[in-house]
């Protein structure tokens, strides 16, 4: 009897030393990350069958339990991971938005002064200093725009520092976690579960899980296997699974993650297969890459569209003028052909080169051209959309989604390339004038209206066309009977915007072409040989009412240097249309306002998501938290369980006592 | 529901970091005015931005080009209103020598004057602007347009090109007219066609009055050629007739009329010209539309100086030729005040164009930098009302974990 009161005294004591001891625990770790709480699992003890009844044998205890709800966990680990690929993508394009900097200033002012220093050089034609200045305006866009791809080159090395770092980061804690996993087995098999390595089993999951995007599943032994979004295991078990960050077959600036695997012919060697976008989702690493594909590559060529339009277009209008020195205009700007990369697994010796069909309106996305034995296709690289087809042997020239390929040598079954349009264009973009008498200000011809005319009509010349000749002044003489114009030099053929318009081949130079006195009409001449002799892509509009016999004549502009026509023609390319219908500005307002999109959308969805993560660790941490307060009531319930329970054996030392003195 | 201590301390932390990162962009926004600093403050206002600073620019250099236009249009204009001037000085002295009173070496005097006008007006001629250009040689800026012939009369060096600058989105405003088109022409249809007679008339026949007579304005007949030639029929009275010239071979408008001092010859349908005195047989008068004579200003003052110089005293032939020349001389003259008038009033409508656009452009300018303001510039209330808002959230959340951090059991109990 009294043995078992102090058994059952003993008993108690032992169960409040651990309550105690358990609390104390938990005080201790308030602060301690991927802590959970612990708490003593206490039963009643069997009894003893007496006569009298069932007498109790104290308590029991049982195990000291982790609060730990896994649906929250795996909750908590889904919504960081989320968190940290938000994070991280906001933290990369935070640093391209800053690029843009401030919408009003950089490249689109850069763009609009040098248009308006081109209105400086028609207003001043023949004077170097305004020809100068426009020229270093140009400079000075050239300047920012190389810039600007630079810092695209940074922010692509910034990512790929990224993925190389977190894949080594992620190789330590795959690791760590398959030993754990040893740990965990070995210790569960003893019966009791091993509270503190499940912890830190679970948070390196959830470090993992901040990574790079996984999900895990927990084993009957304790242990779990991790997998990758595409069902890739990166733990299983005691095994874990390398990655490494390779360079894209497909782009070898940028690093790719790698997923090694045993060879299973040849179990000494591994075989590293290249992990899609898609299978690294989430995470820091998914993050970096999702920022890649999505923001930075397409802000790249979009940029440079801008450039290679910009380019295109001014040089076409210098071409159609005269520059300082009489001379037809040349290039003012230079930027690189679409950068065409053979992929690094190619077995075919093929080359391919790669030109914009429509420079002033090139494609922006990456392309790729591959090649399944018997047909070519070229598809959109970020869409998989099939832009067109082609038969083998690739046609010469093949004009497919606005490039031009020509392929020498052949290619394998299987074997790609990547065309990237426009990206290089800002690395490569350039002034290649050296002296502002390059812009071509002048118009190549003048018209001129004889003076002893006695009509009302008046000679006008409107903008050459391309590949324009013009070396000796034609006159034109109005013939009333006939209701046209006479005197166009035989071999050329004159269009003549009546409506319908007509082209009439001048085989006489006696051939009328018609003028409609009412309306005034827009004659452009051009050559019938081949190649194009004067007068080729001249154009003019008469006015007015011409007498009979009047005449017109139309002749090179020799020595017109103060003639701004053409500058001004250059100088409202600002508004042209050319870059998808839509003008340089607007392109550029585009590109600002797609950075800034993803920017803000990126940032507000990353605020979204960690107030999630908030609420979430606040419900997870409701069950494996420590409260203070409550660990202070405990101790004082488990302070006072000891104390009561020393009072019972106390009780029963007296009673034995008792007896003792009894007996004496 | 069981709040975990150590999330007290990092809601606190996490509150207080949001706040005074809230803080730190509304103080950022006050000191530099402005809410758009990167795109993403405001995607589609950063796009509009771009697109109005564009917008901007183009105001601003469209002014810049307006005040050159301005500047080029107001030399030409003065230069005209000194042209004009000499012009009419010349036509005064025209009218002065026509005046018979005049000896041989008055009209000497007369022409060294006359000369001196014809220097000034050359010089005008090849005005230049403020950049050493020349501003009547179309786009040859840098070739002074006029030079002399040795047998009178000019050669235009420049060319027809008409200069124009940019002043709105779809407006170009033409800067200058070329010298051929103010001093080597006359307005075809409006100018009065030029009578003249031969220099190597005989007799004393002269021009009266107004000499050519448009009766019938529109008449066909008007821009053609017309000669007058006289002769005498079989009693020996005078005759004359007229023939079209303008066509190969000339057609005869009427042969052999009997002539009468000062009764209007009739020229094809709708003119006619009056000729006094008694010209001699073989002696002829021409009437040229004005634009197939010669419409070089400077080449009527030349003939007007050459014929000055030669002595008429005493020789009634030779003055009558004089008086030919300077009626001849008056009208081409004329012919041309009229053209230097017309350029001249359009010089005046370009500038006035010119000052409606940048009336136009500034109003615009105003609006645009407004609109710019708007999508890019802070408002001062909102932000400063703002600030203190998050001010007094973050002192709320201050205060409040004081009080929360001293809410623990441990302070009370003693265990």
């Amino acid at each position: 009897m009294t043995s078992s009161l102090l058994n059952i005294g003993l008993s108690g004591l032992n169960s409040a030393q651990l309550a105690i001891t358990t609390t104390g625990n938990n005080i201790s770790n308030t602060a301690t990350p991927g802590y959970s709480r612990e708490l003593l699992v206490l039963s009643e003890a069997n009894g003893i069958a007496t006569g009298s009844g069932f007498i109790g044998g104290g308590v029991n205890t049982t195990t000291i339990q982790r609060q730990f709800s896994q649906t929250l966990n795996t909750e908590l680990n889904n919504a960081q991971s989320q968190s940290a690929s938000l994070t991280s993508y906001s933290t990369l394009i935070a640093q391209l938005n800053n690029l843009v900097g401030d919408p009003s200033q950089g490249i689109s002012s850069a763009m609009s002064g040098f248009f308006s220093g081109l209105h400086d050089v028609a207003t001043a034609a023949n004077t170097s200093a305004a020809r100068a200045t426009a020229l270093s305006n140009g400079q000075t866009l050239a300047n920012l725009l190389t810039q600007a791809g630079q810092q695209f080159d940074q922010l692509r090395q910034n990512v790929n520092t990224t993925v190389s770092s977190t894949v080594s980061q992620v190789n330590d804690i795959t690791r760590q976690i398959a030993q754990l996993n040893v740990q965990i087995a070995a210790a569960t098999s003893t019966g009791q579960p091993p509270n503190q390595l499940l912890d830190a089993r679970d948070a390196a999951v959830s470090q993992l899980g901040q990574l790079v995007g996984v999900s895990s599943i927990q084993q009957s032994n304790g242990s779990v296997t991790v997998v990758l979004a595409n069902g890739e295991p990166l733990v299983s078990g005691s095994q874990s699974y390398q990655l490494s960050a390779v360079k894209s077959p497909s782009d070898p600036t940028e690093l790719v993650v790698g997923y090694q695997q045993q060879d299973s012919t040849n179990p000494s060697n591994t075989i590293t297969s290249i992990l899609p976008d898609s299978a690294v989702t989430g995470g820091s690493l998914g993050g970096a890459l999702a920022f890649r594909s999505q923001t930075l590559d397409p802000a790249e060529s979009q940029l440079g569209a801008i450039a290679t339009s910009f380019a295109a277009q001014v040089n076409a209008q210098n071409a159609l003028g005269l520059d300082q020195q009489s001379n037809p205009g040349g290039n003012l700007f230079a930027v690189a052909a679409p950068t065409v990369i053979a992929n690094l697994n190619n077995t075919g010796g093929a080359s391919l080169t790669a030109t914009l069909t429509d420079p002033s309106s090139p494609p922006t996305g990456d392309m790729k051209l591959s090649f399944d034995g018997t047909n070519y296709t070229l598809t959109d690289a970020s869409t998989g959309k099939v832009l067109g087809t082609a038969p083998n042997p690739l046609p010469v020239p093949t004009a497919i989604g606005g490039v031009s390929l020509a392929l020498t040598g052949t290619m394998a079954k299987g074997d790609s390339f990547t065309i990237e349009p426009t990206r290089g264009a800002l690395n490569s973009f350039q002034v290649t004038a050296t002296n502002g008498s390059q812009i071509a200000a002048a118009s190549p011809a003048i018209a001129s209206n004889t003076s002893s005319n006695l009509g009302t009509g008046k000679a006008t010349i409107n903008a050459a066309s391309a590949g324009f000749v013009i070396s000796s002044p034609m006159t034109l003489t109005y013939n009333a009977t006939a209701g046209g114009l006479s005197g166009f030099p035989v071999g050329t053929k004159v269009t003549v915007d009546s409506s319908p318009p007509q082209t009439i081949t001048i085989a006489a130079t006696t051939d009328v072409v018609p003028y409609d006195p009412a309306s005034g009409n827009t004659f452009t001449i051009n050559s019938t040989a081949t190649p194009p002799t004067s007068p080729n892509g001249i154009s003019f509009t008469l006015n007015g009412t011409p007498k009979d016999k009047d005449s017109f004549t139309i002749g090179p502009n020799t020595g017109g240097n103060n003639d701004g026509s053409n500058v001004i023609a250059m100088a409202n390319l600002i508004s042209s249309t050319a870059l998808g219908g839509s003008t340089l500005t607007d392109s550029y307002a585009d590109y600002v306002n797609n950075v800034g999109n993803t920017a803000s959308q990126v940032t507000a969805a990353g605020t979204a998501q960690s107030t999630l993560v908030s609420q979430i660790t606040q419900q997870q941490q409701s069950v494996s938290g420590v409260n203070l307060d409550e660990e202070a009531t405990n101790l004082v319930m488990y302070q006072q369980l000891y104390q009561a329970n020393s009072k019972v054996i106390q009780t029963a030392d007296s009673l034995f006592d008792t007896i003792l003195q009894a007996i004496n | 529901m069981r709040i975990a201590s150590s999330l007290i301390f990092q809601n606190t932390i996490q509150s207080m970091d949001n706040q005074q990162s809230t803080l730190a962009q509304l103080q950022q926004e006050i000191t530099t005015n402005k809410k758009l600093l990167t795109p993403a403050d405001d995607p589609l206002g950063a796009a509009q931005a771009v697109k109005l600073s564009q917008s901007g620019a183009a105001l601003s250099q469209y002014a810049s080009n307006q005040t050159s236009a301005t500047a080029s249009l107001g030399i030409e204009d003065q230069t005209l209103t000194s042209v004009s001037g000499v012009l009419t000085q010349i036509n005064q002295l025209l009218g002065s020598v026509a005046n018979g009173t005049l000896n041989d070496s008055d009209r000497q005097a007369q022409a060294k004057q006359l000369q001196g006008l014809r220097d000034t007006l050359m010089s005008l001629a090849n005005t230049t602007d403020g950049s050493g250009n020349h501003i009547f040689s179309g786009f040859q800026g840098g070739t002074a347009p006029f030079t002399n012939q040795s047998n009178g009369g000019v050669t235009y060096n420049g060319d027809t090109g008409e200069p124009t600058v940019q002043i709105a989105d779809s407006t170009s405003v033409q800067t200058a007219d070329s010298g051929a088109s103010v001093f080597l022409s006359v307005l075809s249809g409006v100018a009065a066609p030029v009578p003249a007679g031969a220099a190597t008339n005989t007799g004393t026949g002269t021009f009266t009055g107004s000499p050519s007579v448009i009766t019938q304005p529109g008449a066909p007949g008007n821009n053609d050629a017309y000669s007058i030639t006289f002769g005498t029929d079989a009693t020996g009275a005078s005759v004359y007739s007229v023939n079209d010239t303008s066509t190969t071979p000339p057609t005869s408008i009427s042969a052999n009329q009997p002539y009468t001092a000062g009764q209007p010859i009739t020229l094809g349908t709708g003119m006619n010209v009056t000729i006094t005195g008694t010209p001699a047989s073989g002696d002829s008068f021409t009437v040229t539309p004005a634009a197939q004579g010669n419409t070089d200003v400077f080449a009527t003052i030349d003939s007007v100086i050459s014929a000055l110089q030669q002595p008429v005293d005493g020789n009634q032939a030779a003055t009558a030729n004089l008086s030919n020349v300077l009626t001849t001389a008056g009208n081409e003259l004329g012919n041309t005040m009229t053209n230097v008038t017309t350029v001249h009033a359009s010089v005046g409508g370009r500038e006035q164009q010119v000052k409606a656009m940048a009336s136009i452009n500034s109003n615009e300018t105003l609006q645009n930098t407004n609109n710019l303001a708007n999508v890019t510039d802070v408002d001062p209330a909102t932000v400063l009302s703002q600030f203190v808002l998050v001010q007094n959230a973050l002192t709320a959340a201050q205060k409040t974990f004081a009080a929360a951090s001293s809410l623990s059991l441990f302070q009370v109990i003693n265990p």
